[in-house]
């Protein structure tokens, strides 16, 4: 399994690529008014407006830094209700697409955020997989608040613009 | 004249008193006596009034119409002409008299009852019998009218002759009663006179006697008090007290023998006083020449003492002329030592002004080498730009690579192989990077040192000009020591001068000391003289008493 390497205050984290279009750097954003912090703003890809998400304030709680290795991870989003979005995920050191052979620890994890997956023991270091697609599906509450009054457009606009 | 004035004063007095009696006496005899003939009744009187009484005894009264009445009688019984018109002519020229007389006594006459009967009463029946005569007589007679005439005559001429008459004779009577009253007035003034003329002439004598009394025994009273006064002043005793009351010629008599006292007194004892204080003062006098005479002693003996420490001051400043001289020497030394560091100091000014420049030059290079070195940042930063984008792009191909399947297989191998590159390059870059950072922290290490020792280099520059301000100084002072040293040199000299000219001088000083004791002797004795003459003034002086 093919995934992309990236860090949320030293703790290591892998998102399959089946689910990853394509790695951009971080480019200006239009800022979304009413947002939570985690939002940080819109751009266009390939002619559709596309919200930015950022993994380290949703995960760490501190905002990114601006480094030249924090990259945009673009994916497509699974919403509550069970549309999905393509949103750019934000986050530190993505660097490195690795190649996994080790299977997934056992033991429970402490967790109950859904989008959190298994932790592989890889080398020497510890690699938890992050299911992009359902990082929209844990605070439903903030979600429908801000993609209530879009979520049809943004959903058929994204489903146009993803076919070619 | 001469008998005259050795008479004492209050017998001239009386002399003048007695003369002034008698004159007045015999004027007052010769008034009374010309009072005596002079008087109303008196015989000369008599006389005059006797003539008056003569002439109207005799003259027909001009202010009476009786002769004109008579005149009327007589033109009546005339039958010439020719004496009528005479009679005619002395009756107009009686009518004229009449006129002037009554204007006479109307402007003598005061009012009075004299005055009424004279000028009026008398007056009027005069007019009125003119009146007649003149319009209606003389006509009538002059027509031979006898009847009419007559008529007149007897009628109203006679009446107004008669009130006429009775008028004068009232007159008459006033008169004499007013003739009377005055003759008895005037008896009574005279008697009055007289009696007045006795009184002033008994009051003036004895006003006389009693002043020329009091006179001479004012005069001969002051008189003898400075009489008085004078003899003592010439007895010597300038004591008494003498006391001046008045004004006139005898007070200022007075008051001058007293003021001459006064001063001669004053003069007197000022004359005693000062012949004391001149006493003491030749006592002093002779005191002090005695001291000056010891003075002079002492005084010999110190100039020579001087003339001795006077030539050891000349051997001394001849001893300070010749160190003077080694001074001047060493002076001069110091001088060309000093020039020569000035010309010292001048090459290390021109070599510490190249370092300056040459650092200047260094720093200019060392900020050329910052500029270089910000130029392989730029190339660097542009590597590791390009480094990341090579990364994204691996990335972005494995991501590809995997979802094309086997196909990518390959294609991930290569997507690897580039991000390796990549991050070799970025490693690459970060190396450079740190060694430029280091290049730079050391050009601006470099750059302060160099700006350090460029301040320094500055500081030692102007030090080096302090100094060789500082040694110009000393050599302009070293050079006016030595115009002073022989202005030293020039004062040693005069100063040996000056020391032999003291002793030269010292020894006159000497000689004139000498001369000053002997003549300090001589004034010695003219002193005890002076004394003897102040001792014999002071014997005179004492026979003088004065008031204390």
């Amino acid at each position: 399994m093919l995934v992309v390497i990236f860090r949320v205050s030293d703790a290591r984290y892998a998102i399959p690529c089946e689910r990853i279009i394509e790695v951009i750097p971080l480019v200006v954003l239009r800022a979304e008014p009413r947002a939570p912090a985690w939002v940080l703003g819109s751009f266009v890809y390939r002619g559709a407006l596309t919200p930015v998400l950022d993994l380290c304030q949703l995960m760490g709680g501190y905002p990114c830094p601006k480094r030249l290795s924090s990259r945009v991870i673009l994916t497509d989003c699974t919403l509550p209700d069970g549309s999905s979005i393509r949103a750019g995920l934000l986050a530190e050191h993505v660097t490195e697409a690795r190649r996994l052979n080790a299977t997934p620890l056992s033991g429970a994890s402490l967790g109950s955020t859904p989008y959190l997956g298994p932790v592989v023991q890889e080398g020497g270091n510890l690699l938890q997989i992050v299911h992009a697609d359902r990082v929209l599906l844990g605070s439903e509450a903030a979600l429908a608040e801000l993609f209530s009054h879009r979520s049809l457009t943004a959903g058929e606009t994204d489903r146009t613009a993803t076919q070619p | 004249m001469t008998r005259f004035s050795q008479w004492k004063l209050s017998m001239k007095l009386t002399v003048l008193v007695a003369v002034s009696l008698a004159g007045s006496l015999v004027f007052g005899l010769l008034a009374y006596g010309t009072l005596d003939t002079l008087k109303v009744n008196g015989p000369l009187y008599a006389q005059i009034v006797s003539g008056k009484d003569l002439i109207a005894d005799v003259l027909p009264p001009p202010a009476y119409v009786i002769e004109s009445y008579l005149l009327v009688h007589e033109m009546q019984e005339a039958s010439d002409p020719a004496e009528l018109s005479t009679l005619i002519e002395t009756g107009r020229r009686l009518r004229q008299e009449y006129d002037a007389r009554h204007d006479h006594w109307a402007r003598e006459l005061s009012d009075g009852s004299l005055r009424r009967a004279m000028v009026e009463r008398s007056y009027d029946p005069a007019l009125r019998f003119f009146e007649i005569r003149d319009k209606e007589f003389i006509p009538a007679v002059q027509a031979k009218d006898i009847a009419k005439a007559t008529q007149l005559l007897h009628g109203p001429i006679k009446a107004s002759y008669a009130e006429h008459r009775r008028a004068i004779d009232e007159v008459v009577e006033l008169t004499a009663e007013s003739n009377l009253a005055h003759e008895a007035n005037a008896a009574h003034v005279i008697q009055r006179k007289t009696w007045m003329l006795f009184m002033v002439a008994f009051l003036m004598a004895a006003l006389n006697i009693s002043l020329a009394v009091a006179i001479t025994r004012n005069l001969t009273r002051r008189i003898s008090l400075g009489v008085e006064a004078a003899k003592q002043v010439a007895g010597g005793d300038l004591s008494g007290v003498i006391n001046v009351d008045g004004d006139d010629e005898t007070g200022a008599l007075l008051s001058a023998i007293k003021s001459m006292t006064q001063s001669l007194s004053s003069l007197i004892s000022r004359v005693k006083e000062s012949s004391v204080a001149l006493m003491s003062t030749a006592t002093q006098i002779s005191a002090t020449s005695k001291d000056q005479e010891s003075t002079v002693k002492g005084f010999s003996a110190s100039t020579a003492e001087i003339a001795a420490a006077a030539k050891q001051i000349s051997a001394t400043s001849q001893e300070l002329l010749r160190t003077m001289t080694e001074v001047r020497s060493v002076a001069a030394t110091s001088a060309s030592l000093a020039e020569s560091g000035t010309a010292g100091l001048g090459e290390m000014d021109v070599t510490m002004q190249q370092l300056s420049s040459s650092t200047g030059s260094i720093s200019a290079k060392l900020s050329v080498i910052r500029e270089k070195a910000n130029d392989i940042n730029l190339v660097v930063t542009t590597i590791t730009k390009v480094a990341d984008q090579t990364n994204l792009l691996s990335v972005n191909a494995a991501i590809e690579a995997e979802k094309a399947g086997e196909y990518g297989l390959g294609f991930l191998v290569v997507a690897r192989e580039i991000r390796r590159l990549a991050d070799q390059s970025a490693v690459a870059t970060l190396d450079i990077e740190q060694m430029v950072r280091l290049m730079q922290g050391a050009v601006s290490a470099g750059v302060m040192e160099m700006d350090k020792f460029t301040e320094e280099v500055r500081r030692g520059v102007k030090s080096v000009a302090q100094i060789s301000s500082q040694l110009a100084q000393i050599i302009e002072q070293v050079q006016g020591l030595s115009g002073r040293i022989d202005l030293v040199n020039e004062g040693m000299r005069s100063q040996s001068n000056g020391a032999s000219q003291i002793s030269q001088a010292m020894t006159q000083l000497t000689d004139g000391a000498r001369q000053t004791a002997a003549s300090l002797r001589e004034f010695n004795s003219a002193t005890g003289s002076l004394r003897e003459a102040v001792g014999g003034l002071k014997q005179e002086i004492s026979c003088f008493t004065v008031a204390q």
